[in-house]
């Protein structure tokens, strides 16, 4: 792939960006949010360790499959995915471009959350390895929506409804008894007990991680699989 | 630069077809012309492509206002020509230099234009003055380029003049080199520039497209026409590599549409029925996004701005245009790369007229520079008016291709239609045109002084539709 188009796919998603308010929203609101909620949260019971993971998979979740939908599918409804890849730029870069655009997106929109919040304590380097494969998932999650949509309206709406299951599975998936160690190996639920876990400084839970890269994997491969059924429609 | 090399034998055949068209009239004129273009062949040797183009461009505008004229006339032509054949001198006198280096500026270099206007101020008292300078600079720059190069291209000329019916081959003179092999199939193929071989789309158990079969010849303008749904943005979507065909096989330039879509992409342009810009970024920033992405430097960018009279409008965002500017910036985008194909779809469709106008103007324009426009349409006026060619498609079936003056005489003669006067009343009535009942009444009618108006009646391509398909053109 010609790296040289790929840097101009990304400074346009850039460009694009910067005069779309919608997803300046998008990237602000769990940053802002977390602000005010986790100042409540906070008392002598609950430190940071406790109230910020969940904002984490809060900005995974809503930046990396909102942001992702809404800015592919929007390419693929108005027709100008098409006039790009009649260019020198392929399918696959253009894909690839907007992956690592909101990728980027994702990564300082948790930065933002911790650093907001006082949350980078513990294994710091642990909890920056989490982010990048939280966030990595999450993105993966955004571009499977987008490869499968072909407008806005039911893209944004399949992301919506994604990102609220994904995010409360994490968040309150031990209110539901024996089926907790199932929803526990759900991603929302494996990030934010890893980040917790990181944190808290407590040694990485192998087994946590593995289901998680093994659920990047899945996303990924699956994705793989529909861009090449797309090339051959 | 192998595609440059095609272009510039595609330039030479054309040339070479003027050339030997008009030998005989213009004495000593195809000298200066064949020294002029052998020129262009070996200073290719060191330009860029958008440069050989506007080279080629240049030449094509001034041999056919040349070819109006008798020989008498053609120096004064020269001189009106000044500022473009200027431009060209100094690229040739460039190349002549051997100490030049890609840096310096050829357009203000001092020792350059003083050689050039030399040539010029001789040209305007001489033409033949102007002739053998150009044999010089001809001669002079032979020696910075392969010579089997050179020989290829005055093959190419001779072998174009030689096919051209009833025409002299060209004198011997002007054959230097020996003529090499013809071009390998594997290789880009400029003759016919689009080779559709029984293409097919299914869509479930829709037939969208059903093997259709054509080609398209270089530097022509190929008609698609057709309802909505015949099929014909499918095939263009076939040809460009968006979709991909059930059956069959397409070729652009010689490339395979499917396994060579990069090469296909760097060939052809292709306008979209709808407007495909980002309508958040300005007019500029559009533009710019597919100029990087070609890679094609800024100055191209200005130069198309400029020629399409975008420059007033780049910094407005595109969501605000009209649909006939932002046809206008669709246009400039899908040019940014010198495509040598064009693709558009409903280029005019709900534009106003003087837009529409526009949009057909530059067609032809194109057209004139050498790019081979397959244009999708259901307005048979445009396609009529605009088309070397044309091809019907009804229900994903190619069921008529040919000029539209044959499609128009398909079936059926033309028609005359006579008003005439007639116990106080004016009656229309129409014949056959070869009909002797209308022969007798017009003579009858004009001798009584009776006629009111008397006009033919040519079917239109529209009519000659419905006769082949049965169904409506609109």
């Amino acid at each position: 792939m010609n790296a040289r188009i790929l840097y101009q796919l990304i400074r346009h998603d850039w460009n694009d960006f910067r005069r779309n308010p919608a997803l300046w929203i998008m990237v602000g609101i769990p940053v802002l949010l977390s602000f005010f909620v986790v100042k409540v949260m906070i008392n002598e019971t609950t430190g940071p360790a406790e109230a910020v993971p969940m904002w984490v998979l809060f900005a995974q979740a809503m930046i990396g499959i909102m942001t992702m939908t809404l800015n592919f599918v929007d390419e693929k409804e108005k027709k100008t995915l098409e006039a790009l890849i009649i260019t020198p730029a392929t399918y696959r870069a253009v894909t690839l471009s907007k992956v690592l655009f909101v990728f980027v997106l994702v990564l300082l929109g948790q930065l933002g959350v911790l650093l907001i919040n006082g949350g980078l304590i513990g294994n710091v380097f642990l909890l920056f390895l989490l982010m990048l494969v939280g966030g990595a998932v999450f993105v993966s999650i955004g571009l499977l929506i987008s490869l499968f949509s072909e407008t806005e309206r039911n893209g944004s709406a399949v992301a919506s409804a994604l990102m609220v299951v994904l995010f409360l599975s994490g968040v309150v998936y031990e209110a539901f008894g024996s089926l907790t160690q199932v929803l526990r190996f759900l991603p929302g639920a494996l990030t934010i007990n890893l980040v917790r876990g990181a944190m808290h400084n407590q040694p990485v839970n192998v087994t946590d991680l593995s289901a998680l890269l093994a659920w990047l994997l899945l996303f990924l491969l699956l994705a793989e699989w529909r861009i090449r059924a797309e090339l051959l429609k | 630069m192998k595609e440059a090399c095609n272009r510039a034998v595609e330039f030479s055949r054309r040339l070479a077809q003027f050339i030997a068209r008009n030998e005989k009239e213009f004495n000593d004129l195809p000298r200066a012309l064949r020294a002029v273009a052998s020129m262009g062949f070996q200073s290719l040797a060191g330009q860029s492509i958008t440069d050989w183009v506007r080279t080629a461009a240049d030449l094509t505008a001034l041999l056919e206002r040349i070819a109006l004229v008798p020989t008498s006339s053609a120096h004064v032509l020269f001189q009106e020509q000044y500022p473009g054949l200027k431009n060209l001198l100094i690229k040739f006198v460039a190349y002549t230099h051997v100490a030049l280096d890609e840096s310096r500026r050829f357009y203000t270099d001092p020792e350059i234009l003083s050689e050039v206007d030399e040539i010029m101020q001789q040209g305007r008292s001489d033409i033949n003055v102007l002739i053998s300078a150009l044999d010089d600079l001809n001669g002079a720059l032979q020696a910075r380029v392969p010579g089997a190069w050179v020989a290829s291209q005055h093959a190419h000329i001779d072998q174009a003049a030689q096919n051209l019916a009833g025409a002299s081959p060209l004198p011997q003179e002007a054959r230097p080199g020996q003529r090499l092999a013809s071009k390998t199939r594997n290789g880009p193929d400029r003759e016919n520039m689009i080779e559709v071989d029984n293409l097919s789309k299914k869509f479930g158990t829709l037939r969208a497209v059903d093997s259709v079969s054509f080609s398209v010849n270089c530097g022509e303008i190929f008609g698609f026409l057709g309802p909505n749904g015949a099929g014909k943005t499918t095939t263009v979507r076939m040809l460009i590599g968006l979709t991909h065909p059930s059956g069959g096989s397409a070729h652009i330039g010689g490339y395979d549409c499917v396994t060579q879509r990069g090469a296909v992409h760097r060939i052809t342009g292709v306008v979209f029925e709808i407007p495909t810009l980002y309508v958040r970024l300005s007019v500029r920033e559009n533009l710019l996004l597919f100029a990087r992405l070609y890679d094609v430097p800024n100055v191209r960018l200005e130069q198309l701005m400029a020629q399409l009279g975008l420059k007033e409008v780049q910094q407005k965002q595109a969501g605000q245009l009209s649909k006939g500017w932002k046809q206008r910036v669709l246009i400039a985008r899908a040019l940014l790369h010198d495509p040598e194909v064009l693709f558009l779809d409903e280029p005019t469709s709900g534009l106003d007229p003087n837009s529409a106008k526009l949009i057909r103007d530059m067609i032809q324009e194109l057209r004139r520079s050498g790019v081979t426009i397959f244009l999708c349409t259901h307005d048979m006026h445009e396609a009529d008016e605009l088309c070397d060619r044309i091809g019907f498609i009804y229900k994903g079936r190619l069921v008529a291709l040919d000029t539209p003056q044959a499609l128009k005489s398909h079936g059926q003669s033309r028609d005359v239609q006579v008003e005439f006067v007639e116990d106080g009343q004016v009656i229309t009535r129409r014949y056959p045109i070869h009909d002797p009942e209308a022969a007798n009444l017009i003579y009858r009618k004009l001798l009584a002084k009776e006629v009111v108006t008397i006009d033919t009646k040519q079917q239109t391509l529209a009519d000659v539709f419905a006769q082949l398909t049965g169904g409506e053109l609109n």
